[in-house]
């Protein structure tokens, strides 16, 4: 075990910009998937596979059409929202009303099919996909050195973070989101289209996980599984910032992407473990603490 | 006689394989303020949830100026102007006072703003305050001023006064006197015998999911004391 207080600063500071990293992913993966949760009650597990189409659609759309990242930044997410949209209208939809272990279940159905679908014609090496060159080297800070492309990652979830906020607590559609998610009978009675409003949320939850996707291609390999390994902690995430709430998922993504760069440093082989401690330690002592709400 | 603004035939509505209501029909003229009256359990509530479509087994006629209202899904009974007040008041804890009121979407000629806080003074002072932070009566006024704000021809209340203190009463009953006199038609459901006599044009008996009383305010002195007793009051 190393000690902290010995580390030298720039590898400090290395090891929290990586936790920033992580926890970025886990805010934009967990806002859509605890927002789908708060209004559909569905536990969504094809959120993985939405964040690889994404990164899958930004590599196909350089590959096949010479589209460059910045339009597949938000192509790709508008393709996978569509996506979402229609996969709420002719199947998620249909089972509202029972337990959520059935829509777990087709989510869970969905996300293998689409994922050894792809695995069987792209096969799980990885593609490499370059970032665009407005965003490679580093910017030497002094005490650290920082890759542009981290520092970019970090700067676009805060903003998208902020924008959802601000579209959940601050618009007229954010409020209709929020009453529906409280009262669903009810909220149709006051001449609002519930069952739209919940393929809208579904699609928007699809679309910022493709939008994490492709922030992700340059940096991870493009691969059919890569949602895989990343959607349980972002499960467990969601469970520590309260289920449905917007700034106790962004609070929780960055808080346990940070305890794992931290970790990383003084006991590397726990650093995965994190989450999970967290996760068990906040349902053990707080199950009250979800809540369905925003 | 006028055509009724709302007309309710042959309405069987059923929780699973337990029928509540059988056959009920009655009809609300406009501009008429009707109270629906009945022992606990008797089907009130859910006479008006058949009627805005929130009980999944029914079966029957409800139209609204001849429209019929069966095939509609509930967002668009805002639009055909029906303002529902559940018995729970539906308060939102998630929204502010401000957010419950500007949430409705209904015709686009709701009542003024300036005109509902006169109305209710009370939701002024609690503008920024979020639904939980309301105490009942509060809650129950924004209930009512919220579907004011959709533009509706017919209001339905569900026990307005239950639970509340006299001098709140006094105040929801003044408002559906005023909103009256402009030409609202109103359908109530009530346990308080004596406000629904203060407010109401026209009283139903409800009994086992059937209308079986149905007086004008110039036949209720008469009856009076029959229906008291049928009302267990
Ligand atoms: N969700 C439900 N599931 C099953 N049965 C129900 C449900 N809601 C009401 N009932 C039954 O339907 C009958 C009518 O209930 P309803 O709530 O309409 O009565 P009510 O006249 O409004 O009574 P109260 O004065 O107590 O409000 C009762 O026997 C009740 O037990
Ligand atoms: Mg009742």
């Amino acid at each position: 075990m190393a000690d902290i207080l010995s580390m030298p600063l720039p590898v400090l500071m290395g090891q929290i910009t990586l936790g920033l990293v992580t926890g970025s992913f886990y805010a934009l993966l967990g806002l859509g998937l605890s927002i789908v949760f708060g209004l559909l009650h569905v536990i969504n597990f094809a959120h993985g596979a939405f964040y690889m189409l994404g990164a899958l659609a930004a590599w196909m759309l350089a590959q096949f059409l010479g589209i460059s990242y910045w339009p597949a930044l938000l192509l790709a997410p508008l393709l996978v929202g569509l996506m979402g949209v229609l996969l709420e209208k002719t199947m998620v939809k249909q089972l509202y009303g029972r337990d959520p272990l059935y829509s777990l279940l087709l989510t869970l159905g969905i996300a293998m099919m689409l994922e050894y679908g792809l695995l069987w014609k792209y096969g799980s090496a990885g593609m490499a996909f370059a970032p665009p060159p407005e965003l490679t080297g580093a910017l030497n800070l002094g005490f650290m050195i920082l890759p542009v492309y981290r520092g970019w990652i970090v700067l676009c979830s805060v903003v998208i973070c902020l924008a959802v906020w601000t579209l959940v607590h601050r618009t007229p559609l954010g409020r209709q989101m929020r009453a529906a998610t409280e009262k669903p009978e009810l909220t149709g009675l006051f001449g609002i289209n519930v069952p739209q409003l919940r393929s809208m949320t579904f699609g928007l939850g699809a679309a910022l996980a493709a939008l994490a996707g492709v922030l992700a291609a340059p940096i991870y390999q493009v691969s059919p599984i890569m949602g895989q390994s990343l959607l349980i902690p972002v499960f467990a995430v969601i469970v520590i910032g309260g289920m449905g709430s917007v700034h106790g998922t962004v609070l929780a993504a960055y808080g346990i992407g940070l305890a794992e760069g931290i970790t990383r440093i003084v006991f590397p082989e726990a650093a995965a473990l994190a989450v999970y401690v967290v996760m068990v330690a906040v349902l053990l002592l707080r199950p009250d603490h979800r809540q369905r709400r925003f | 006689m006028t055509e009724p603004l709302l007309r309710i035939e042959g309405l069987r509505a059923a929780y699973g394989e337990c029928p509540v209501l059988e056959d009920l029909a009655f009809s609300v003229a406009p501009g008429e303020t009707v109270a629906l009256l009945g022992r606990n359990g008797a089907g009130k509530t859910t006479t008006l949830r058949a009627l805005v479509g929130l009980v999944p087994h029914r079966s029957g006629q409800i139209r609204l100026d001849g429209a019929d209202l069966m095939p509609l899904p509930p967002h668009h009974l805002a639009r055909c102007g029906i303002g529902y007040v559940p018995e729970e008041r539906g308060v939102y804890a998630s929204l502010t006072v401000a957010e419950n009121l500007a949430l409705p979407r209904g015709r686009g000629n709701g009542m003024p703003m300036e005109r509902i806080l006169a109305l209710f003074p009370n939701l002024a002072e609690r503008w920024d305050s979020a639904g939980t932070d309301l105490s009942g009566g509060e809650q129950q006024m924004l209930a009512i001023a919220r579907v004011l704000r959709m533009g509706i021809r017919l209001l339905v209340l569900d026990e307005p006064t239950e639970g509340l203190a006299p001098a709140i009463v006094q105040r929801i009953g003044a408002v559906l006197q005023d909103l009256r006199r402009d030409g609202m038609t109103i359908l109530l459901v009530e346990q308080n015998f004596r406000f629904a006599r203060r407010v109401a044009d026209r009283f139903l008996l409800m009994e086992h999911g059937r209308i079986t009383a149905n007086l004008t305010k110039a036949e209720l002195p008469e009856h009076e004391n029959r229906l008291s007793e049928r009302l267990g009051v």
